[in-house]
């Protein structure tokens, strides 16, 4: 059946979720030696695929996996996997930042011991220097791991995951490896990878950087929605083409609504210069009724922006502005008595307070209008939840309800109502529909369009090309805690987005509209 | 008991109606049809598992012991004698529902309990005196407040360290029990005096009863409280000030505790410089088995009170009874693993929980 020369191979692989197919029918092979580049947006079922080769997840019936000529048995495919030589490296690492080189890569396997059973630390650290050369790297193997560079570290990740493999064999998944990295570190980390695909081991490389995959691939798998759409050696498809085969759309096409606001108008909300961890000065301006879109790539800024922009982490540098007002050192409490809201991407720890009820939960932000002679007045409190849940639709509409028994969609509209509750002037959401089903999702959509029309500002941070696209009257996208580039009216569309998270280039020109 | 999630709200629903606060308004109309449901699950042993405990352990003390135990005499010294620890356990309760832990709570009790019978001892006046040990009591809040808040140590940690520090200041004012005539008379009467045989202390517990459950039930401060307890990133997004209601936290604990010293000494007309440390224990636990009464696994105000009295009749009974010295920290050892060890069993049984 499989051909002998492939290191991998896949053939009718499918994976069916309750309610979802995050995978059909995908084939294609990795040859040895060769670096292949997975490429899809976020959904399009990479990380399943990962999660089949490591046996996290068993795939469907009729499924079948080859590693090196041989089948792997689903249900014992992750013991199989590793045998057969197949290594996986993990977005995080999976490094303990307090120990060095050395006991990051035996814990994973051995220790090597004497007498007693005490650790040979002499050869212990040979072994983990040799092992280190081997993926072509010299470092201190006795400094914590936590204080080494960031190519060093994925550098340790690597020899650990290869260790107990003779040099030159086996296959290497690495996951999305330069999103801690700076652009001069992704280049050292590809003369790695480069001489260890020369040595013979294979390499699939998961990226979302397009320009990263150009730089170092051989050949190329694009996924969307779960299905494989083609495979192609890197030289013979230029970028435009990639970034179709991943959006599935044309160029040019958009579904963009057009932004409404009045001419002129003063920004409600803006930034001037903000500078933090990931970001090094962005600046922006929010108006009344617009939907603003902030897209960018993991590490460009786009999941710090909306809680630097609420006062909710430190800045080093810059400002953000309310109705003119400039505030240096914004805090969570300062905005929300501007009436800037956050719905953050993270609902469990920091949208909601999972011990309380619904109606708890709903109120939280708005207690202060809700008292009556000093005390929480409970019929003034029922009156604004009931009304609320009956707005957004929440089901069950039962307010005395524990919130963490509502599905992720119907949490999610409480957060919302939370501050809906308030009347805020902007309402900052970050990645609003992660982790919620489509009914909620356009329940939403319609909220947050029908509260933009009567004047709100709205900003919505975003991994989802497609939900920017639908929703955004005007997108502005980060690369590199700034901002590169901006998209409007015709110029929004799925594929003029990806492009320009992905470019360096001209990213307006690219997306055909200005 | 079918459906768990019912139950859970109709706790809440229930305790919403039947609240001791002034003023509290039946369920609202649209629960008030499920109301019979209501009050079976009000009364269901997960709910209010401790005062079933309570009952069967005054009547098994009034088997074993009838003459001893089961008189009027008896629960009047269970009320009276757990007075002070009532206040103790009270005090923990705000800063617990924060997730903060006071562990100096006892030495706080000893300061204050020192220091009032040493300013009385030295012919201070007894109102003075006492101003001057709440105010201290605020001030120990205060640097709890600095360690645990500002500087950001981890409570369990910071108050530990501040507890030490205030066993020194205890030896500092005096490393012998104070008693001196100036500790009776009217000084002693805030504590001695009764009310048809009900002491003074009992009307104090009773107030910081009504006051705390009217401050975290009632008010809106009270759920920002929890909220900051449960999820502080969650509350601070929400723009609630949680830094200042953890600090207020600490100077409330303090300021309680401050005062059950104060009615320590005046019960006992002598000011010990080792009384503190012995309510650390019972005030926790009675806080710990407090929030599994009532609110489904929140601290509360009148849960607290419950256990407060559960361990002290236990302890009382074991008393009458004769039993050695060691039983009554078994007694409270054990209700404190049944109770916790059950009301996470039945959360275990009514699905997922984060954490």
């Amino acid at each position: 059946m499989t051909e002998a020369q492939d290191d991998v191979r896949l053939v009718h692989v499918s994976k069916t979720f309750p309610g979802t197919r995050a995978l059909r029918d995908v084939s294609f092979s990795i040859r040895p030696g060769e670096i292949h580049a997975l490429v899809g947006q976020n959904g399009s079922g990479k990380s399943t695929l990962i999660k089949i080769l490591c046996g996290f997840h068993e795939p469907d019936e009729g499924s079948e996996v080859y590693v090196r000529g041989e089948r792997i048995e689903p249900h014992r495919a992750a013991e199989a996997a590793r045998r057969l030589g197949l290594r996986f490296v993990h977005q995080g690492l999976g490094l303990i930042d307090e120990l060095d080189a050395v006991d990051n890569i035996a814990l994973a396997g051995a220790y090597e011991t004497g007498f007693a059973r005490h650790i040979e630390w002499r050869s212990q650290t040979r072994r983990s220097r040799e092992l280190l050369a081997r993926v072509g790297v010299a470092m201190d193997v006795r400094c914590p791991v936590g204080e080494c560079d960031a190519v060093e570290r994925t550098a340790v990740a690597i020899a650990r995951a290869l260790a107990d493999l003779p040099p030159g064999q086996g296959t290497l998944v690495l996951d999305e490896p330069t999103v801690a990295l700076t652009p001069g570190e992704s280049e050292r980390l590809f003369a790695i990878i480069r001489d260890l695909a020369q040595s013979g081991i294979s390499i699939l490389y998961v990226s979302h950087y397009l320009d990263e995959i150009f730089a170092i691939g051989d050949r190329l798998t694009v996924l969307r929605n779960g299905q494989r759409v083609a495979t192609h050696t890197v030289e013979e498809i230029t970028k435009h083409q990639l970034v179709t085969e991943m959006v599935g759309q044309e160029l040019g096409q958009s579904s963009a609504a057009v932004y409404r606001g009045s001419a002129g108008a003063e920004p409600i909300l803006a930034a001037t210069g903000l500078a933090g961890r990931e970001l090094r000065g962005v600046s922006l301006e929010l108006f009344p009724g617009e939907i603003l879109g902030i897209a960018g790539a993991l590490g460009s800024g786009r999941s710090e922006l909306p809680l630097a922009l609420v006062g909710a982490t430190p800045l080093d540098e810059g400002a953000v502005s309310v109705n003119g007002v400039a505030w240096k050192r914004p805090s969570p409490h300062a905005m929300a008595a501007l009436g800037v809201a956050l719905v953050p991407a993270d609902r469990r720890q920091k949208g909601s307070v999972s011990e309380f009820s619904v109606s708890e939960n709903l109120s939280l932000g708005n207690l202060g209008s809700l008292r009556r002679l000093g005390r929480v007045d409970r019929g003034a409190e029922a009156t604004f939840v009931e009304g609320w849940l009956r707005e957004l639709d929440v089901r069950p509409p039962e307010p005395h309800r524990s919130f963490q028994t509502l599905s992720g969609g119907n949490q999610q509209k409480v957060v919302l109502a939370k501050w809906l509750g308030v009347d805020p002037h902007v309402l900052v959401l970050d990645e609003p529909s992660s982790g919620v089903d489509v009914g909620a999702r356009a329940t939403i959509y319609e909220i947050l369009r029908e509260r933009a029309a009567a004047g709100l500002g709205v900003l919505v941070c975003s991994s989802d090309t497609a939900e920017l696209a639908e929703l955004a009257t005007r997108v502005l996208v980060l690369r590199n805690g700034i901002v590169g580039a901006e998209l409007v009216g015709e110029g929004i569309n799925e594929a003029a987005i990806l492009g320009a998270i992905e470019g360096t280039g001209e990213p307006i020109t690219f997306a055909g509209a200005a | 008991m079918a459906d768990p999630a019912a139950s859970r709200r109709g706790s809440d629903t229930l305790l919403e109606g039947r609240g001791p606060a002034p003023g509290s308004e039946g369920p609202p109309e649209s629960e008030r049809k499920e109301s019979s449901g209501f009050l079976l699950r009000w009364y269901s042993p997960t709910n209010i598992g401790a005062i079933y405990v309570w009952v069967a352990v005054i009547v098994l003390f009034s088997i074993l012991s009838p003459n001893g135990f089961g008189t009027s005499q008896t629960a009047l010294d269970v009320l009276n004698g757990q007075a002070v620890t009532a206040l103790v356990a009270l005090s923990l309760v705000v800063p617990l529902s924060c997730a903060i832990f006071d562990l100096s709570i006892g030495y706080t009790l000893g300061v204050c309990s020192i220091l009032v019978a040493k300013l009385l001892a030295e012919g201070m006046d007894p109102t003075l005196a006492i101003a001057i040990c709440v105010a201290v009591a605020v001030v120990i809040g205060v640097v709890n407040g600095f360690v645990v808040v500002v500087m950001r140590i981890d409570s369990f940690i910071g108050t530990l360290a501040t507890g030490a520090l205030l066993q020194s200041v205890i030896l500092i004012i005096s490393d012998q029990p104070i008693a001196s005539p100036a500790l009776l008379g009217s000084f002693s009467n805030i504590a001695q005096t009764e009310l048809f045989g009900i002491t003074l202390p009992v009307f104090y517990a009773l107030i910081a009863l009504v006051a705390l459950v009217f401050l975290l039930e009632h008010t809106a401060t009270g759920r920002r409280i929890y909220a900051t307890g449960y999820s502080h990133e969650t509350a601070r997004l929400t723009g609630i000030r949680t830094e200042r209601l953890r600090f207020s936290s600490l100077v409330i604990s303090a300021t309680l505790a401050g005062i059950a010293g104060i009615v320590l000494t005046a019960r006992l007309t002598t000011g010990s410089p080792t009384v503190g440390a012995a309510y650390l224990l019972p005030a926790f636990a009675a806080g710990f088995v407090g929030a599994t009464q009532f609110r489904n696994g929140r601290f509360n105000p009148l849960g607290t009170i419950v256990a407060v009295l559960l361990l002290g009749t236990g302890t009382v009974g074991l008393a009458t009874i004769n039993a050695p010295s060691w039983a009554s920290t078994v007694f409270v050892g054990v209700t404190l693993i049944v109770a916790v060890g059950m009301t996470n069993l039945q959360r275990r049984r009514s699905g997922p929980r984060a954490s």
